[in-house]
């Protein structure tokens, strides 16, 4: 049998200066899931991390922490719980430019940008979609597809 | 290979849609009107550089042939979503990535099989541009066909 004075806690440390509030670690299972509160509010993402998880197997702990993109998540093993049992970690949404959404962490959008294809990137320019909500992007990518046939449409009207 | 849109035959049906959800559970295409005057279907691109592969930290997205996607390595962060330029990849970050995989099991594409107005075309760039080409010529001719008709009336 277990000793539970003895066996080590396991404690979830995320550096906040590396988070960057994307979905990896609250969408990989829904074990998970359940543990990470993740909530988008108005202009601010919020996500509630489990300060100790030793319910958690290990094997899960290590995923966790492969999962993240920015290598922001380790454990770490106490002696003991700690007092704290959560915390969380907050993050500005940066807004659509035509539909005014929110839809990604002003962090999330500056690391897609930075690992785009260096082609896209030089052009300062080229990479304005990024401004858009996916959404968005799409009727933008619709209104240009179509721009020609609605010229050539409305003249046959007259 | 991709699917290329003849938008001046595409009526806004929805057809496409429904045959790729019959295929894969979810739609991976979704068409829209523009005001009223045309409509315009959008899938994945299969961009030969693609922005989602190259921002993907775990390779689930890959650029070949075609841009290939692993729901095995995908740890649904969302960053594909966020680079996509045309707003072409889906997600319900809870459950999966949507993004067109062009039908693997299939020689044509569902959607592009169950087009009525055949305005989907499945192939390389240069089959689809001569597909385009004899439809622009076709239309032309006959046009020019009809004028001639009323002249001799």
């Amino acid at each position: 049998m277990i000793n539970s004075e003895l066996s080590p806690v396991r404690l979830l440390v995320v550096d906040e200066e590396k988070c960057i509030g994307c979905r990896a670690c609250s969408n990989l299972w829904a074990e998970i899931s359940s543990a990470l509160t993740f909530s988008d509010k108005g202009p601010q993402r919020t996500i509630k991390f489990p300060r100790t998880f030793e319910e958690f197997e290990a094997r899960i702990a290590e995923s966790l922490a492969e999962a993240c993109p920015t290598g922001a998540i380790s454990v770490a093993l106490a002696d003991e719980r700690q007092k704290e049992e959560s915390f969380t970690l907050t993050f500005q949404l940066v807004r659509c430019r035509r539909c005014r959404t929110p839809f990604a962490t002003v962090e999330e959008v500056k690391y897609v940008i930075d690992r785009l294809p260096e082609d896209l990137r030089s052009q300062s320019s080229a990479v304005s979609w990024m401004e858009l909500c996916p959404s968005c992007r799409r009727s933008a990518e619709r209104e240009a597809a179509a721009r020609d046939l609605i010229v050539v449409r409305s003249g046959s009207r007259r | 290979m991709e699917i290329y849109v003849d938008l001046g035959r595409c009526i806004c049906c929805h057809a496409c849609e429904v045959a790729c959800e019959r295929e894969h559970g979810e739609p991976k295409i979704s068409v829209g009107s523009v005001r009223d005057r045309a409509s315009v279907p959008v899938s994945c691109h299969q961009c030969e550089v693609a922005p989602c592969a190259h921002v993907c930290p775990s390779g689930a997205l890959s650029m070949g042939d075609m841009v290939s996607f692993d729901g095995s390595k995908c740890t649904r962060c969302g960053f594909c979503l966020l680079a996509c330029p045309f707003g072409a990849i889906d997600a319900d970050l809870t459950s999966m990535i949507q993004k067109c995989d062009l039908c693997p099991g299939r020689e044509v594409p569902a959607c592009v099989l169950t087009c009525p107005t055949e305005a989907l075309i499945f192939g390389y760039r240069e089959d689809a541009t001569r597909e385009l080409r004899r439809r622009a010529a076709k239309r032309i001719a006959q046009s020019y066909a009809a004028a001639v008709g009323r002249d001799r009336a």
